[in-house]
């Protein structure tokens, strides 16, 4: 049985960040956008990122896990593990401290994307 | 295949409304539903009532609804995938009604119909105004398909049997002070229930022989794990051999189980599987009431959603112990709650936190790796027996105020006991504004996608197929 028209899972979550204005694409095995940081480093850039499609299977009851960057971007501390991406970005893991069932499900993902984002560094060439 | 329809509380309320007329006249209306597979049971699950628009039913003593206002409604189901049910009233009637001429001929003439719009058999049911019982059947072909229940699901679950389909079973002379408690005819349909026990450790391993101690026909109990050593300050009836045997769990919970049970032809199954599992899914969808004894946040969230999505209410229970550092207890509390409909889902009371969920179904809540960069703590495993005793009495008493309903009542709020204080307290939590689980009650198999077909049960298995160790047998 196809799942009754809602905005749940990979069509769900770009729907939800089209919601606010921020275009998504399904990419090989994942999702890709990209956003502004308001704070840190790359604050003001653009800068790449994406989430697995796996991890979209139970959008909005839980958001993703890892972010997805590409390999010239990191974080002072991180763990990464080797995941579905694209070819030669890094899946970071970032916990998402609450994820309820409060507000827009795109405008929180959202957030915690721009918090995380923040924490960037570029590495050197 | 058996199959079944299953409502929630707010939908038979619904139905009643229109369908128990004060004038004494039987009516009729629609309802959509979903379809909940289990690997022996169809369920269909009433997702919306729809009633009848001006000049779309006439009544006259009997009940009749025009061809036009069916195939509106049955093509609005299809548009989201459902199928449709046709429901009128027997003001008079009482349990599971039979179909007179007229309805058999009122049904089949719509039937083809409707399965021709939807791809889905029309589903007829019956209310019986007399003691508020349904009956239902479906029309796969010119004869209907009797169904074997219809349950309605909320804090007082309420079950109409058909008798023909699954008998109700003769209370033995062990089960007199049973009996005793809630009379003959609750213990017949309390009996026929069909119970299943997820997680059979020290909770869920209590738990499950006192249903079959209460005479519950058919019992199962679901875990993918195998009896250890330390198990065994927990788990009581399980031996040194069964440890030295890697007994699976499931195998010590039918022995114990079978040497409990009082119901003449008790009937326990085994399920070797996780109900993360699609397989566990599908065993378990098979079952009327599921007790959640499992600590980990991925199962419980499989098992929150089928409190609401497949309409099987979910008994939970869980315990935390709070040891200090230097030795000696901080405090310990534990908490019981049904997930269905009418009372707020296990996330909403905070009882499964969604981000954990998902580092579960990664493995990380057990990479040492990971919890240290995080900055985590390893997944709490302390429990006493002394204890676990009260987390399966607190989830035993929500069951029988879920099926007996004493003093018309059914199952609290979550209730939470914390020790150090000697309190029991109510949590009133209220289900958030669009709680993923609560928002669509009954749609089956569309429900949120939770299983996987990898996980931790695999390496289990690996582990038990591995040679055993000769010198400790």
């Amino acid at each position: 049985m196809i799942a009754r028209p809602q905005r749940d899972g990979v069509d769900g979550f770009i729907a939800d960040l089209a919601d606010f204005g921020v275009e998504a694409v399904v990419q090989g095995p994942v999702v890709h956008y990209s956003l502004k940081p308001i704070e840190g480093g790359l604050a003001g850039s653009l800068v790449s990122t994406a989430v697995g499609v796996a991890e979209l299977a139970s959008w909005p009851a839980t958001a993703p896990h890892w972010i997805h960057l590409p390999p010239d971007l990191t974080f002072a501390n991180t763990y990464t593990q080797p995941q579905a991406s694209l070819p030669g970005w890094v899946c970071h893991s970032r916990n998402i401290g609450v994820w309820d069932a409060v507000g827009h499900p795109g405008q929180k993902w959202l957030a915690h994307v721009r918090a995380v984002l923040g924490q960037l560094s570029q590495a050197a060439a | 295949m058996r199959h079944s329809v299953a409502m929630s509380a707010p939908i038979d309320t619904d139905l009643r409304a229109h369908l128990h007329r004060p004038d004494g006249q039987e009516d009729i209306c629609l309802a959509t539903y979903s379809v909940s597979t289990g690997r022996e049971r169809v369920s269909r699950c009433l997702t919306r009532v729809v009633l009848p628009g001006p000049g779309e039913r006439r009544v006259h003593g009997n009940a009749t609804i025009t061809g036009d206002c069916v195939l509106r409604v049955a093509a609005e189901a299809a548009a989201r995938n459902e199928g449709l049910a046709l429901l009128h009233s027997h003001p008079g009637g009482r349990g599971w009604q039979s179909l007179s001429g007229p309805d058999h001929s009122a049904e089949s003439s719509y039937a083809h119909l409707v399965e021709r719009v939807t791809g889905l058999p029309l589903v007829g049911m019956t209310y019986a105004g007399q003691d508020k019982g349904w009956s239902a059947r479906e029309w796969p072909s010119r004869s209907p398909m009797w169904h074997e229940s219809v349950r309605v699901t909320g804090p007082a679950m309420r079950v109409t049997w058909n008798d023909a389909q699954r008998l109700p079973p003769k209370p033995t002379d062990e089960q007199v002070r049973t009996v005793s408690a809630w009379g003959d005819r609750q213990q017949r349909d309390i009996a026929r229930l069909r119970v299943l026990v997820v997680g059979v450790g020290s909770v869920g391993l209590d738990v499950a022989i006192r249903l079959a101690a209460t005479g519950i026909q058919h019992v199962g109990v679901m875990d993918y794990d195998i009896v250890k050593a330390h198990n065994r300050d927990r788990m009581i009836g399980a031996t040194r051999r069964d440890a030295r045997l890697r007994l699976p769990k499931v195998e010590l919970a039918k022995r114990l189980m079978t040497a409990a049970a009082t119901a003449a032809r008790p009937d326990i199954a085994i399920h070797d599987l996780s109900i993360c599992s699609p397989e566990g899914l599908a065993a378990a969808l098979d079952y009327d009431v599921i007790f959640s004894c499992v600590d980990r946040p991925w199962p419980r969230a499989v098992l929150n959603g089928i409190g609401y999505s497949d309409l099987i209410p979910v008994i939970d229970g869980g315990i935390n112990i709070d040891p200090l550092t230097g030795g000696g207890m901080r405090g310990a509390s534990w908490r019981v709650q049904v997930a269905t409909p009418g009372i707020p889902c296990l996330a909403c009371s905070g009882q499964i936190r969604m981000p954990s969920v998902v580092l579960d179904q990664q493995g990380l809540l057990d990479n040492e790796e990971y919890i240290k960069q995080a900055d985590l703590q390893m997944p709490a495993s302390q429990n006493v027996a002394l204890l676990s005793a009260s987390v399966s009495a607190g989830q035993l008493a929500q069951f029988v105020s879920l099926v007996a309903a004493p003093g018309g009542r059914g199952a609290s709020r979550p209730l939470r006991y914390l020790l150090a204080a000697h309190h029991q307290e109510r949590l009133d939590v209220t289900s958030q504004t669009n709680c993923h689980f609560e928002r669509r009650p009954g749609e089956g198999d569309c429900r949120i996608p939770f299983v996987r077909d990898a996980g931790p049960w695999v390496a289990t298995s690996a582990v038990r197929l591995s040679p055993r160790d000769s010198s400790l047998a």
